[in-house]
């Protein structure tokens, strides 16, 4: 922490790009440097990242594309504060996140980021509402606001009624909605998805689609999202490619004309 | 850069912990009871060992408490009649109070002063604590050492200064380290035979009392002279040096008179036709019927009077037979004196074939003991009942003394426990902390996902970390409380089955709550200790796991 450059001032340097693009004048709420990573496996070095620079502003809706093993995984876990890069910076609300001791990330991930999985992760024990307000008692809210503030996020994702059922009571779209709930619970400035319709259905995935829209354009939240999805990919302000560990291109929606079954298309433009 | 402020990142409440755990674990109920078993096992175990041990000792301590009296009397009826040997006298010696009984007895004969009594007794206990070294040695260890010297012959063996110099290098490959070392010893061997004399002296004068005291006894036993009581006998014991207090005298004579009585009767099963009856009475073959089917017998409600009615009968039949084998003695003159004089032979033919002799067991009750036998036992019906009573107790309580005695040999060493009996307490728990382990690395490994994500959500390192830990404590508790519960009263069974009704008369409900304690500390100490490394693995996990898809 004793670091003399400020968040600010290392992003001044390389904010040439973002300035040039005109959008310098958004607040930016995720930005990274130079971001590498590099994972031992036996005598071999595999770098899954190599020298990403990226500015996410608040209130964006982004998608990052790639194909399996290019990084893009690995640059997810990387602005979600969920793990260290070899050398580089992240910044997630002007907070340098390699710079966190275990404690402070903890808090970090509690209050700035909400985390949906491909996978919903409930905790298989708990009813609908206990997992919504879970991220809750971690940030110390008391029982009572705790139930009160989960069954309004219940409301909004349309489960008010369910919210005595456990996750295996329930059907995937539900259990996805519920873990959407659940992502919001500290009310955090940026949503991690990773591939949230993955195991969804068409019909049920656009639930999911509705209410990501909903948060993102009514209550201003930064979404970034790792997805095939075409028609998430349509509801996007921007798009990264990312390609064997660096950022292939950047474009803003209106540049990329997506329809069904085109965006293998578009990839290879 | 700007700053987090860490302060409100809050530790979950205890209860919260609590509850998530509860109903983790409710969750997962099928491997928590598996592993409960575990621990409820080793509870088990230890707790019925530890119960066990401790009633032994319970009824131990009681059964030396109920004999006490007996015991006191015999060593009473014992001094009055013989002199006290060198071993009892260092016996006695090492136990004595100073200023109590015994402390004054030793004063007054030895004509010793206090001080030279009290280092006396100091040498004594360091003899007994050396004896005690000697006895623990194997026989491989003790004949380099002492050949085959037993006793007092070690130190006499030892006073040799070529034989000590043997003793000493040879100590050097005992692993049982002598008290004070060689050193220290050889200064005692001096000490102990200087105080030769002054042992000598105690004993000579107890030898002097003994045969003042002989008189008085004449031919009696010494357990009758005590049955006989009374102030003249205490004022005649006080006068010899001998301390008594009133109530221990008036103690040791209620004993003597129980002896007394009690041997009055038993003796009666020698008598062949006592035997015979006994033995039908009590429906047993004849050579079984012993003293302790006699007692049986006096215990039920008619006992005594069947014995008094029995007594009379067979008196009234061997006056008979006295007077039968008199008439017999004339006859046998008769016949010898026609058989010489040959005149008469048809009354020799008529005599001759009248004359029965007596058989065995007719003869036998007539002899002068079995007379003596049956006239001395002039006790009433609740004399007879109160003695018979008082035997029998004694003797059950012997009989459990002798299973004591034999359990409590095997339960030398910490806690109460052999070697051997610590040994497979160590492997139970090692054996449980590894079930619970691999039990909570499955729940870990299992968990992978829900942990990470947790960790997502906010969780910090420590608060999985206690999170399992807890989970394990619960489970430790949980199956502590079973298997100290089965434990004791497995182990209750035990000791009951083995020791009887005296066992819950005398339940030292203290120290067994102790032991429970300490059993369930036990368990539950070891199912945390289990769960620190899976907990630390389960802390370890990168958050990133949770975006695995299996």
């Amino acid at each position: 922490m004793t670091d003399s450059k400020t968040g600010t001032d290392v992003a001044a340097e390389a904010s040439g790009q973002a300035a040039a693009s005109g959008q310098a004048d958004k607040p930016v709420i995720i930005r990274t440097l130079h971001l590498r990573k590099a994972y031992q496996m036996g005598e071999v070095t595999t770098e899954a990242l190599r020298g990403v620079d990226m500015e996410i502003y608040r209130g964006e809706f982004i998608v990052i594309l790639g194909p399996s093993g290019s990084g893009k995984s690995t640059f997810f876990n990387m602005i979600g504060g969920l793990d260290c890069p070899t050398s580089g910076r992240v910044f997630i609300d002007e907070v340098d996140v390699a710079q966190l001791n275990a404690i402070e990330l903890a808090f970090l991930r509690c209050r700035k980021i909400g985390y949906i999985f491909q996978t919903y992760n409930l905790v298989q024990y708990m009813t609908c509402l206990e997992n919504v307000t879970v991220p809750m008692a971690f940030a110390g809210v008391p029982a009572d606001e705790a139930r009160d503030r989960g069954m309004e996020l219940l409301g909004l994702v349309g489960l008010k009624e369910r919210w005595f059922h456990k996750p295996i009571e329930m059907s995937g779209g539900q259990q996805q909605r519920t873990a959407i709930a659940r992502s919001m619970a500290n009310l955090p400035s940026v949503l991690l998805c990773d591939e949230p319709t993955g195991n969804l259905d068409l019909k049920t995935g656009a639930e999911i689609h509705g209410i990501l829209e909903t948060l993102n354009k009514k209550r201003g939240v930064t979404i970034i999202c790792v997805t095939h999805d075409h028609r998430l990919i349509n509801m996007a302000d921007r798009i990264v490619w990312i390609r064997d560990g660096a950022i292939e291109r950047v474009k803003d929606r209106h540049e990329v004309k997506v329809e069904v079954g085109s965006i293998g298309g578009v990839e290879n433009e | 850069m700007k700053q987090i402020d860490v302060k409100n990142q809050v530790r979950l409440s205890m209860s919260k912990c609590i509850e998530l755990v509860m109903s983790g674990i409710r969750f997962r109920l099928f491997r928590a009871a598996i592993t409960v078993l575990i621990i409820a096992l080793a509870a088990t175990f230890l707790m019925t060992m530890l119960g066990e041990s401790i009633l032994s000792r319970e009824v131990g301590r009681v059964i030396a408490q109920r004999t006490s009296p007996r015991r006191n009397f015999l060593f009473w009826a014992d001094r009055l009649a013989s002199p006290m040997g060198g071993p009892q006298l260092s016996e006695l010696l090492a136990e004595a109070q100073p200023g109590g009984p015994r402390w004054k007895e030793f004063l007054a004969w030895g004509g010793l002063d206090e001080q030279q009594l009290a280092s006396l007794q100091a040498l004594t206990q360091q003899q007994r604590q050396y004896m005690d070294y000697f006895d623990r040695l194997e026989p491989g260890e003790r004949r380099p050492l002492i050949e085959s010297a037993r006793g007092a012959e070690i130190f006499e063996y030892l006073r040799d200064e070529q034989q000590f110099a043997r003793f000493r290098e040879e100590l050097k490959s005992v692993p049982k380290r002598l008290p004070g070392g060689p050193d220290q010893f050889q200064a005692f061997l001096q000490e102990w035979q200087a105080s030769r004399p002054q042992r000598q002296a105690i004993l000579a004068g107890h030898a002097a009392v003994v045969e003042r005291f002989a008189p008085q006894l004449g031919e009696r036993a010494s357990r009758d002279v005590l049955a006989g009581g009374g102030a003249e006998l205490r004022g005649a014991l006080l006068e010899l040096g001998y301390e008594v207090s009133q109530a221990e005298f008036d103690a040791v004579v209620h004993e003597a008179r129980l002896a007394r009585d009690a041997a009055r009767i038993a003796p009666l099963v020698s008598v062949a036709r006592f035997k015979k009856a006994l033995a039908q009475e009590a429906g047993v073959p004849v050579q079984e019927a012993d003293s302790v089917v006699l007692s049986t017998r006096l215990a039920k409600k008619d006992g005594p009077a069947w014995l008094i009615g029995l007594v009379e009968q067979l008196r009234r039949e061997s006056a008979q037979l006295v007077e039968r084998k008199a008439q017999q003695r004339q006859t046998e003159a008769e016949i010898r004196r026609l058989r010489q004089t040959d005149e008469d032979r048809e009354r020799l033919a008529v005599l001759e074939k009248d004359l029965v002799p007596l058989r065995g067991d007719e003869e036998n009750l007539i002899v002068p003991g079995t007379r003596a036998l049956l006239t001395g036992m002039d006790l009433s019906e609740e004399r007879i009942r109160e003695v018979a009573a008082y035997e029998q107790t004694q003797r059950s309580l012997a009989g459990v003394e002798t299973k004591v005695a034999q359990t409590s040999g095997m339960e030398k060493g910490f806690l109460g426990f052999s070697a051997r009996a610590m040994w497979l307490l160590v492997v139970s728990f090692v054996v449980c902390v590894v079930g619970i382990a691999n039990a909570m690395l499955m729940s870990v490994t299992e968990r992978f996902r829900e942990i990470a994500t947790m960790k997502c959500l906010g969780a910090t390192d420590g608060f999985i970390m206690v999170n399992f830990i807890m989970e394990s404590i619960m489970q430790g508790v949980a199956g502590g409380v079973i298997g100290t519960v089965l434990g004791f009263l497995l182990g209750l069974l035990r000791a009951w089955a083995r020791y009887g009704q005296i066992v819950v008369e005398n339940f030292p409900f203290a120290e067994v709550a102790l032991v429970a304690v300490l059993a369930l500390g036990i368990s539950v100490m070891v199912s945390a200790m289990a769960a620190v490394y899976p907990a630390y693995v389960a802390a370890r996990l990168a958050p990133m796991e949770a975006m695995r898809i299996e």
